[in-house]
């Protein structure tokens, strides 16, 4: 029963909750109300009655002011719009819609304040965030408005779209109305995708290994069935083989053959991992638009499969990366990932390896140097990665440079990338 | 910004520009009204359109704040000189502080209109336009007044809704960061952890549809909804009116209209009544009705209205009223009065209402009796006068209203006698009644004659006296009288032009030289002649109106109709003289109306009305409805509109009333709390600076008490142990004692947080330092959605079971606070 109230209140734009409508005096009806009491005083001491006639009007314009601004706010109900994908630094539009239900009474002289603030903010920060004034000049009964603006964040992570605050100093501004409409609504603000230079696999000279065909985007419909695989979360609902899901029970892919050997894993290092000069913090946030865009390039522009390994404090994180929502869930994990408090790239790498197979380049985008890396892989910590030497492959690799190291801080990065 | 939404701009401003300067110019010209003067409203109609043109429209002059404020400092200079120069040249302090203070609003606001114009700005201009209006009130008493608040009112509402028009368009589209005020701002500049701030002031907003739309609805908005407001504003403001409880008999005056008046105070000189009687201004009004039709009564010659009555005669022109005279009883009421005087057949109500302040005197037409078993009015038993007692201990003089039954009339003329007041009341009266008549009668004062004053006027009286030998005293007392009124050696002037010999009595003057005078001389004259033959006389001044207004069926009494007339005493032994039908009752004497002032241009005793203008009449009966229903609404008037209200009613409010009204009038009479609380001290600079410290200690009471907790008034005495049985609002309680565990360490919700945000960033906070609460089922969270969901939806209270559940986590959450008190304070 309580699930099912709380339910009820929640979907209810119209519930009690969404309608209270506070009322404060403005600085003119602080003004105004001065004035009344005095006249008020007078008028009732002194049996003045032209001040008691004054008086009466004054309490007028202010009940009427206070009935109106409070009734002409009830009931209406917002909904905001927001753009799927948002990115740092990049404009984004808002559009909030207002909705009066009630079959008389309009509204007019409406401010719509909207509000966004990073949720990231510290408990006990004393920002409320960033606003900004909307108006509208009337919304007739049973009537929707429109109101849009442009956003701008400032850099990746969660933010909160707070409650928007509705108000109106209608009719003649002695008293502010207001209510919060209960639309809050968090997003993630995706790192910001610079732009990757065509020839960028040449510049990083990664090795090319297998059948390699260009195709033109057009063409890329034309797959040849390769085989069938368990269907992953993002999966396109039309590569579903539904005679052989309907045999199984379960939802099974049709795969086809793709551009192998245009994969790429990448590996994010963000190391060391308290930053704190500014200039380390812009290399990190540098290194996850390049890793951000580098994946963004591989999986929409080269229609092929990018692995993303990221080194975090839960341990690394490896994603393979083929569709446009997978894609997506990569770039909201490069949202909100930091700077790891533990080394573990040698981990990642191992991970990155044994889900290409081997067969892929690596790309190590890292706020460190490689010698960095491989001076901190003391003995003793690399008797504990027996099972990593055995496979032989990425601490070899990095060594011989079969691994393409790009340390943000210090490497040449304009010749292939724009941040942006 | 596109250059139709500057365009559209300029013009809400332009159209609030002219919104203020039509509201200035009535604020003006009511301004002017009071003050009986042109100047200040062609001075603002001439600086407004100037203002309008040069600064609002082209731009072409603006001044600065500093030159403003310059400005403004001359403006109250000169009215500061104004009121100097006034206070030299007019005696009458009242009108004239009033008058600086209009004058000086009026020029202090007229910098502002050569100011470029902004929010702040319209809100100075707009305290000093209803500055303005409530001086203008204070200032107008006449129908005029009344009808132009109404266009005020409509313009007034116009310019505060295009105002708010023009302050919600300034806000709109502005985006900025955002802090909790400015202490907060202060506090979290310090916080070591700011630079989380950085990324906050970097989120931009901007909206490119600034609502331009909405300026150009804005523009149809300000005249279109002040008329709609204004007339819900006027109809309110009625009900108001006569609905707020009144706590005075007697109401305001406005101030510009009123001059003092002279001649009806307890002393009168022979000049003050020519001057009085130059002076057109409204005395009073009185209406008559038949007591049993209530039907409008209109005698056939003007009646003679009593107001002071002087058998004192000082000598070098001067009467005054007696001591004997000024002694003053409670009106005889219906059953204390003869019957002769009281059946209703021959009774008129007789109602008076005072135009102007007419001193402690009030009026009457005796005999007479109450109407109503209140009366604020006492009256003379020796001279038939009323008088207001309370008048000298009131420190703000109002007019008064009031009525009373008279048996003057019969047949539709005032009777030209009246009876002693010991043969109208009946025995068995209060005893204070049967001896104040015998005291007149044997007063020495209505006898007082030096003969030696007076040779001429003895040898004139002797002329004509000639003329009948063997008359008796009643025959020999009109003989003079139609002597006196018809010879043509008099001559009616009101403020006659002659020199007084000195050294001899202005009345002998009269008499024997400069036979030159108004109605006083002539009444003076034959008061002496009557005195000289041994016939008490005394004088008796009030109004004789020949003004009635057949519109509103009552008489206009002006100060012009003031008149003076004689009357003599009969004792029994000469009642039953001459010809004279005298009631066979007034066995004690009676007095005789006689009125030696002869017809002519200006004066009152003639027997006709005067014939005013259809138009006249209508506009005075208009001025007579406003000052009838508003401007005269006072308790007394106040049960006939809301029935329980007023002084005349009866029951705990109207005792309540009535004991507000002796308080405040102790109170200005500074009775009780000597200078402190009397009213006029109140707006003074000790009572300024008495009042910020009370407002400021008022303010810290406030917070500190809203700190404190009240455990034995049960607020904050939340049980430690729950039993859902016991308490019908279980969930509540929950809640509460979670505010307050919270409270405890120092998490207190803030203005711009819902209760929901508030839990979610406390139960976050409390994770940090340990407190691992339940994040799903019985969490924060969720007891304060079953909170919204009974206090705004249709959910009902929490079942025992999950009671439970959530009585764990408050009580984790209580135990927390008592460990750790105090942790968060001022974090959140």
């Amino acid at each position: 029963m309580f699930q099912s109230n709380l339910l009820s209140s929640k979907l209810n734009p119209t519930s009690r909750r969404s309608n209270h409508v506070s009322t404060r005096l403005t600085r003119e009806g602080f003004q105004f109300v001065f004035l009344l009491l005095f006249v008020l005083v007078a008028a009732i001491l002194q049996s003045i009655n032209m001040l008691v006639l004054m008086a009466g009007a004054f309490s007028a314009m202010l009940l009427i002011q206070w009935r109106l601004c409070s009734r002409t706010l009830s009931e209406i109900s917002a909904t905001r719009v927001l753009p799927s994908r948002i990115q740092a630094r990049r404009p984004f539009n808002v559009q909030l819609i207002l909705t009066n239900p009630r079959k008389r009474l309009g509204s007019w002289l409406l401010l719509v304040h909207d509000r966004l603030k990073p949720s990231e903010t510290p408990l006990g920060s004393m920002a409320k965030g960033h606003g900004i004034s909307l108006i509208i000049d009337r919304l007739l009964p049973q009537s929707t408005q429109s109101v849009f603006y442009q956003c701008v964040a400032p850099s990746r992570g969660s933010y909160l779209f707070l409650d928007p605050e509705l108000s109106t100093r209608f009719p003649i501004g002695l008293i502010r109305g207001f209510r919060f409409l209960p639309i809050a609504q968090r997003i993630l603000v995706q790192p910001t995708q610079g732009t990757i230079a065509q020839n960028w696999r040449d510049v990083l000279k990664l090795p090319v290994q297998g059948r390699f065909r260009r195709r033109t985007a057009q063409a890329g419909g034309d797959d040849e069935f390769f085989g069938l695989r368990d269907y992953r979360a993002g999966d396109p609902v039309r590569h579903v083989h539904w005679r052989t899901s309907a045999k199984r029970g379960e939802l099974v892919i049709r795969q086809f053959e793709r551009e192998e050997n245009r994969a790429v894993g990448v590996v994010l290092d963000l190391y060391p991992p308290r930053i704190k000069e500014q200039t380390e913090q812009a290399g990190a946030e540098l290194a996850i638009e390049l890793a951000a865009s580098l994946i963004a390039k591989v999986v929409t522009g080269d229609r092929s499969i990018a692995t993303m390994a990221i080194v975090s404090d839960e341990g690394p994180i490896v994603a393979r990366i083929q569709t446009a929502s997978q894609l997506n869930a990569a770039l909201d994990r490069l949202a909100m990932v930091r700077p790891s408090t533990r080394s573990e790239l040698d981990s990642a790498l191992h991970q990155t390896f044994r889900f290409t197979g081997g067969r892929d380049p690596i790309i190590v985008v890292s706020t460190r140097a490689k010698s960095d890396f491989l001076n901190s892989l003391a003995a003793p910590h690399r008797e504990s990665n027996n099972a990593f030497e055995q496979d032989n492959s990425a601490l070899a690799l990095v060594a011989e440079g079969r691994v393409v190291w790009l340390d943000v801080t210090r490497d040449r990065l304009d010749h292939f990338f724009t941040q942006g | 910004m596109t250059e139709d939404r500057e365009q559209l701009a300029s013009s809400i401003l332009l159209r609030l520009n002219i919104h203020f300067a039509v509201l200035s110019i009535l604020a003006a010209f009511l301004i002017g009204m009071g003050m009986q003067s042109s100047n200040l409203p062609v001075l603002v109609i001439l600086v407004s359109i100037s203002a309008l043109i040069i600064t609002d429209y082209y731009g072409l002059v603006t001044i600065n704040r500093t030159w403003s404020y310059l400005g403004m400092l001359g403006g109250a200079a000169i009215a500061l000189y104004h009121y100097w120069f006034d206070r030299q040249s007019n005696a009458y302090y009242g009108i004239s502080n009033l008058h600086a203070v209009a004058s000086m609003l009026v020029y202090i606001q007229l910098p502002l209109m050569f100011q470029r114009k902004d929010q702040r700005l319209f809100e100075h201009w707009g305290v000093f336009l209803l500055l303005e209006f409530i001086v203008a009130a204070l200032l107008n008493d006449n129908v005029l007044f009344g009808v132009i608040l109404i266009p005020s009112l409509v313009v007034g509402c116009s310019t505060l809704v295009t105002l708010a028009n023009y302050v919600t368009h300034e806000l709109a589209g502005k985006s900025g960061p955002e802090t909790s005020g400015f202490f907060a701002t202060f506090l979290d500049f310090f916080r070591p952890s700011r630079r989380s701030r950085s990324d906050n002031d970097q989120i931009r907003m901007s909206s490119s549809t600034k609502g331009d739309q909405s300026l150009a609805n804005g523009l149809k908005f300000g005249s279109l909804s002040g008329l709609v407001l204004a007339n819900g504003i006027f109809l309110f403001a009625i009900v108001y009116f006569f609905g707020l409880p009144r706590l005075h008999t007697g109401a305001f005056e406005g101030l510009g209209y009123s001059k003092p008046v002279v001649g009806f105070s307890g002393s009168v000189s022979l000049d003050d009544v020519g001057e009085l009687m130059l002076s057109d201004d409204l005395a009073l009004r009185m209406s008559i009705k038949e007591s049993r039709s209530r039907h409008p009564f209109m005698p056939t010659e003007p009646p003679y209205i009593r107001g002071t009555v002087l058998d004192v005669y000082e000598g070098r022109g001067n009467w005054h009223t007696s001591n004997e005279s000024m002694r003053f009883l409670d009106i005889p009421i219906q059953n204390q009065v003869r019957d002769e005087l009281t059946a209703d057949i021959g009774t008129h109500i007789v109602t008076i209402q005072e135009q102007a302040r007419l001193g402690a005197a009030q009026f009457s037409l005796p005999p007479f009796f109450r109407s109503t078993d209140s009366s604020r009015l006492k009256f003379s038993p020796s001279t038939w006068c009323l008088r207001d007692t309370a008048f000298e201990q009131r420190q703000f003089q109002t007019k008064q209203r009031y009525q009373f039954v008279t048996s003057a009339f019969m047949f539709g003329r005032q009777d030209l006698f009246l009876a002693d007041t010991q043969d109208c009341l009946l025995n068995g009266n209060p005893e204070s009644f049967s001896n104040v008549s015998s005291i007149s009668k044997r007063s020495t004062w209505s006898r007082q004659f030096d003969p030696k004053r007076f040779p001429g006027l003895l040898r004139l009286r002797d002329e004509i006296l000639a003329s009948v030998p063997s008359a008796s005293s009643i025959e020999k007392a009109l003989a003079l009288e139609d002597f006196l009124a018809t010879s043509s050696d008099f001559t009616y002037s009101l403020l006659p032009k002659v020199d007084r010999e000195n050294g001899i009595d202005p009345i002998e003057d009269f008499a024997a030289n400069h036979r030159t005078g108004h109605c006083q001389y002539f009444a003076s004259t034959l008061a002496i002649m009557l005195r000289s033959i041994d016939l008490p006389s005394r004088i008796v001044v009030g109004f004789r109106p020949a003004e009635y207004n057949d519109l509103g069926n009552y008489f206009v009494v002006r100060q012009r109709h003031a008149h003076a007339w004689v009357e003599v005493h009969l004792g029994p032994e000469n009642l039953r003289e001459g010809t004279l039908s005298v009631p066979s009752w007034a066995s004690t004497g009676i007095w005789l109306r006689l009125d030696p002032t002869p017809q002519a241009e200006g004066s009152n005793a003639g027997g006709s009305f005067r014939n005013a203008s259809q138009s006249g009449q209508t506009l005075e009966a208009i001025e007579q409805l406003w000052k009838d229903s508003f401007m005269d609404f006072d308790s007394s008037r106040q049960p006939e509109s809301v029935g329980i209200f007023g002084a005349s009613g009866d029951g705990a409010i109207a005792a309540i009333l009535r004991s507000f009204e002796r308080l405040a009038l102790q109170m200005q009479s500074r009775t009780i709390g000597g200078d402190g609380l009397s009213i006029e001290d109140w707006f003074s600079w000790r009572s300024g600076i008495m009042a910020s410290c009370l407002a400021v200690a008022g303010l810290i009471a406030a917070r500190f008490l809203r700190r404190i907790r009240w455990p034995f008034l049960g607020i904050n005495d939340l049980p430690s142990t729950f039993d859902p049985k016991r308490y019908h609002r279980p969930t509540w309680l929950l809640f509460r004692r979670m505010m307050v565990a919270l409270g405890r360490v120092g998490l207190h919700r803030r203005p711009h947080q819902t209760p929901l945000e508030f839990v979610e960033t406390s139960q976050t906070w409390l994770g940090e330092r340990g407190l691992v609460l339940p994040s799903e089922s019985a969490s924060l969270r969720s007891l304060v959605d079953v909170i919204y969901a009974i206090r705004f939806g249709p959910g009902g209270e929490l079942s025992p079971e999950e009671c439970k559940s959530y009585e764990e986590t408050v009580r984790m959450l209580e135990n927390f606070s008592k460990q750790k008190p105090e942790q968060g304070r001022g974090s959140l």
